[in-house]
């Protein structure tokens, strides 16, 4: 029955787009041709009504003033590099040039005696030619040539690289990704210096034509991961592609879930670390974030600065993020659940001050949460969305108003502000703001299930959502991993970080191909006598 | 009380019997072996031992979140909320649940064990006596009623094949018989030494009763919740894996390609057993007497598989013969 809809549906509004229909009228497989006035008139047609193409005709110093013809896109490219290394050599220096009326391969001869340029590409095709302006590049015609030439002259107007906006280190490198996909690039490759990092890169988007790159160490990554990863992104067809969240949410694993099951990062360190374990990369052009995937729900909480810290103080914090996690996602619900139901659990004084504060609070503690959460969270929007100067205003009025007026009016109990703000400091304390982002929404019906049922409620609620979690997969690799499948050897990185020195092995899931990271018996020996002096009698 | 020692070891000796020649479900194998009826009927009786477990189970824990947590609250609500969860896990499938599984299995022991330790320094040594006042009979009869509770083991005949290979098939079932079965013997002796013979007896929940009176610091005291946790993961997983044999079996009974279309069936019909089956929880504790359950539960602890035993060794001699 839904098939039957699906074929209406499809028909009256799915209307096949192959390449030429969407990009607009005048381009087809028309070939280059050697008349250049005929290859000129084709692409001011295609390019009808686009200001900031630029058309330049001349001729060239050459063979009796042979007719060229170049077409660039204003601000996509490096006028001075045209000008010096293309237009001057063309009309002045080649001048000087011996050349032999007869060339055998005129567009093999260009290419390799005359046009200095590093990347040109030599092109048949119109639609070629005219993607290759659209991308940046500056196409040449030569009159009584067949080809067109493409030359790399891509330089626009870019942000620096700079401190990632979203996950900060105190220990560890500052760069972040930047817009820019041959920046990206290289802020990987400057970790990796190794031939086995591959870049594969793909179109997607039939109108904006995304640059897409999948990144991965052969021979350390899964190839059926990496096959997969390429498949999934294959079949991909939409119009357009402004940011990764797009592909993200067209190669996720599981679709419905409020957890995310691929990462996204600011932070090359992260991805090189990340290809190091196996993963693989997606990079898309136009965007800071990166997607990595498999990703596990562990991994969501591992910031970086975790392997640049000494063990123990990255085994601590890591222990305090499983508490903030706990907190962030039970506080509240745990309140309501004691506050209605289990009053009984608190210790004598503790109940009594929490009943003290109660008192004259007009509404129930899940009605009471409610609101705070609620306010809370459009404080944080608004916080988020707002301009930086008048956001601090709104923070300051927010924890004012809601903080202090609210509980001496007697609408809140202080307890609950308490309650509120605890959860909000622990949901910030997670490195991934993504993965907190799931938190932040499963804490309101976790709330309502403890206001309904109690502990048992959120009990319900926890078990469903590990039911959840232990069905998630991310590209073949259980989500909650080192966890459940128990796998011993991978919980060295999951509740401690244990030395350096000691984690041998890759993770199970991802890394299972090269599994050894380093040698044995790396341990710090020092020397028994100092070499520094001090003989120590 | 301290006989359930002996039930583990019997449980023991059961589980290594029953595990020695076991590569398959206890139906595929009945059947190679050419029983097909039997198996039929092994089948059968697997499906209403296992639906009758769950609903037991379910009502077991509803009862005692009722009497001790939610007074006042229907007992179906706890049923049904379990049963919607458990069946969601089984409908997951064996692979998912044995995640949720190793999940939730640390914080179970982990649980028992500190709450267990916590409760030490109620203990007064005189409790423990007197220990063998009234003869063996008691210790026997107590001995029976707990090695009947592992009479779940049986239930691990059609889940074997779906293990990895990897898994030691023959060894891990009397081990964790025994593990659980010390766990038991721990925390029964916990309770004798905290609050006492005479008021264990007494009590409905000796254990809960127990757990009640820890106070630790002044401030650690109350820890109810922690138990409340326990008892629901645990619960849970039990109903889980006896639904989800209870769909295997009766996909088989049926010919069924897909065993998880009984499962919302299978489901209901325990929610419903749960409530009708019992009137109240005094009937429930009477069917636990070692007189009703332990013989019910040797149909399938030692009828089934003494049976199985007895066809194997005869189809065996048989087919050695032919052979000859």
């Amino acid at each position: 029955m839904f098939k039957k809809w699906k074929k209406i549906i499809k028909k009256a509004f799915v209307k096949p787009h192959n390449e030429s229909q969407a990009i607009g009228r005048g381009e087809s497989k028309e070939t280059v041709s050697t008349d250049l006035d005929k290859n000129m008139r084709h692409l001011k047609a295609v390019f009808d009504r686009c200001t900031d193409i630029i058309f330049r005709e001349f001729e060239a110093a050459i063979g009796g003033g042979v007719k060229i013809a170049m077409v660039y896109i204003d601000g996509l490219v490096n006028k001075e590099m045209l000008t010096e290394d293309l237009v001057k050599t063309l009309m002045y220096d080649v001048a000087s040039l011996n050349s032999s009326a007869s060339v055998s391969d005129p567009a093999g001869y260009l290419s390799r005696r005359i046009i200095a340029f590093t990347e040109v590409k030599l092109q048949d095709n119109l639609l070629d030619a005219v993607n290759s302006v659209l991308s940046g590049e500056t196409v040449l015609f030569v009159d009584g040539v067949s080809k067109a030439f493409a030359l790399s002259t891509q330089d626009w107007v870019q942000r620096a690289v700079t401190e990632p906006a979203t996950e900060n280190v105190v220990r560890g490198p500052r760069e972040g990704f930047t817009e820019n996909l041959q920046t990206n690039y290289t802020l990987i490759r400057r970790r990796i210096k190794s031939s086995r990092l591959k870049f594969e890169t793909m179109k997607i988007g039939a109108i904006t034509k995304t640059a897409v790159s999948i990144g991965y160490l052969e021979g350390i990554v899964n190839n059926k991961i990496v096959d997969e990863v390429r498949n999934r992104l294959q079949r991909i067809d939409i119009d357009g592609i402004l940011e990764s969240g797009y592909i993200e949410e067209y190669i996720e694993d599981a679709p419905m879930t409020v957890f995310p099951t691929v990462q996204a990062t600011e932070r090359p360190d992260k991805v090189a670390g990340g290809l190091l374990e196996g993963q693989v990369v997606i990079l898309v052009d136009t965007t800071p974030f990166a997607l990595l995937v498999p990703v596990t729900f562990p991994q969501l909480l591992q910031a970086s600065e975790d392997y640049y810290l000494r063990w123990p103080f990255a085994s601590f914090i890591r222990f305090i993020r499983f508490v903030t996690l706990n907190i962030a996602l039970l506080a509240p619900p745990l309140y309501i659940a004691i506050t209605t139901y289990h009053q009984e659990m608190l210790p004598t004084p503790l109940l009594i001050s929490i009943a003290a504060a109660r008192e004259g609070v007009p509404f129930p503690a899940f009605v009471e949460a409610m609101l705070m959460e609620t306010t809370f969270e459009v404080l944080r929007e608004a916080g988020v969305r707002l301009p930086k100067a008048v956001g601090q205003a709104v923070s300051i009025v927010g924890a004012l108003v809601i903080g202090d007026a609210a509980v001496s009016a007697g609408l809140v109990s202080p307890a609950m502000v308490i309650i509120v703000a605890l959860t909000a400091i622990s949901s910030f304390s997670l490195p991934s703001y993504f993965g907190a982002f799931s938190l932040r929404i499963l804490r309101f019906p976790l709330m309502a299930l403890a206001a309904a049922l109690g502990l048992f409620g959120v009990m319900a609620g926890l078990l469903a959502l590990l039911i959840h979690l232990c069905s998630l997969r991310s590209f073949g690799v259980p989500y909650i991993s080192p966890l459940a499948p128990t796998s011993w050897r991978d919980l060295k990185d999951m509740f401690f970080r244990m030395p350096w020195w000691s984690m041998f092995t890759r993770p199970r899931m991802t890394g299972s191909k090269e599994p050894a990271r380093q040698d044995y018996m790396q341990k710090p020996r020092p020397p028994r006598r100092r070499p520094g002096g001090g003989s120590g009698k | 009380m301290l006989a359930t020692a002996m039930g583990a070891i019997n449980a023991f000796l059961l589980a290594k019997l029953a595990g020695l020649f076991r590569g398959r479900t206890v139906l595929g194998f009945m059947e190679d072996l050419g029983a097909g009826v039997s198996a039929k009927v092994v089948a059968l009786i697997f499906t209403v031992f296992s639906v009758h477990l769950a609903s037991i189970t379910l009502r077991d824990f509803a009862e005692l979140m009722v009497t001790s947590f939610y007074e006042g609250t229907p007992l179906i609500v706890f049923i049904v909320v379990m049963a919607v969860l458990a069946y969601w896990l089984a409908y997951m499938g064996i692979e998912v649940t044995a995640r949720v599984a190793q999940f939730v299995f640390p914080l179970i022991i982990g649980g028992i064990v500190l709450l267990n330790l916590a409760s030490l320094n109620l203990g007064e040594p005189g409790n423990i006596f007197p220990i063998v006042a009234k003869g063996v009979s008691p210790i026997v009869r107590g001995g029976v009623t707990h090695w009947a509770f592992f009479a779940d083991v049986a239930i691990w005949f059609l889940l074997i094949p779906h293990l990895n290979s990897s898994v030691k098939k023959y060894t891990f079932l009397p081990l964790s018989v025994l593990a659980s079965g010390l766990l038991l013997v721990f925390t029964i002796f916990c309770i004798i030494l905290g609050i006492g013979n005479r008021i264990a007896v007494m009590r409905i929940y000796p254990y809960l009763t127990l757990i009640g009176e820890i106070s630790l610091v002044e401030f650690i005291e109350r820890v109810e919740g922690f138990f409340l946790i326990i008892w629901v993961a645990s619960n849970f997983l039990k109903i889980v894996l006896f639904l989800y044999a209870g769909s295997i079996s009766t996909g088989y009974l049926f010919r069924l390609g897909d065993h998880r279309a009984v499962l919302l069936p299978l489901m209901i019909i325990a929610v419903n057993l749960s409530v009708l089956l019992f009137d109240n929880y005094q009937q429930l504790r009477n069917f636990f007497r070692p007189e009703v359950y332990a013989v019910y539960a040797s149909i399938i602890q030692l009828g089934i598989p003494v049976y199985i035993t007895v066809l194997w060794l005869f189809r065996r001699r048989s087919a050695v013969g032919t052979a000859n």
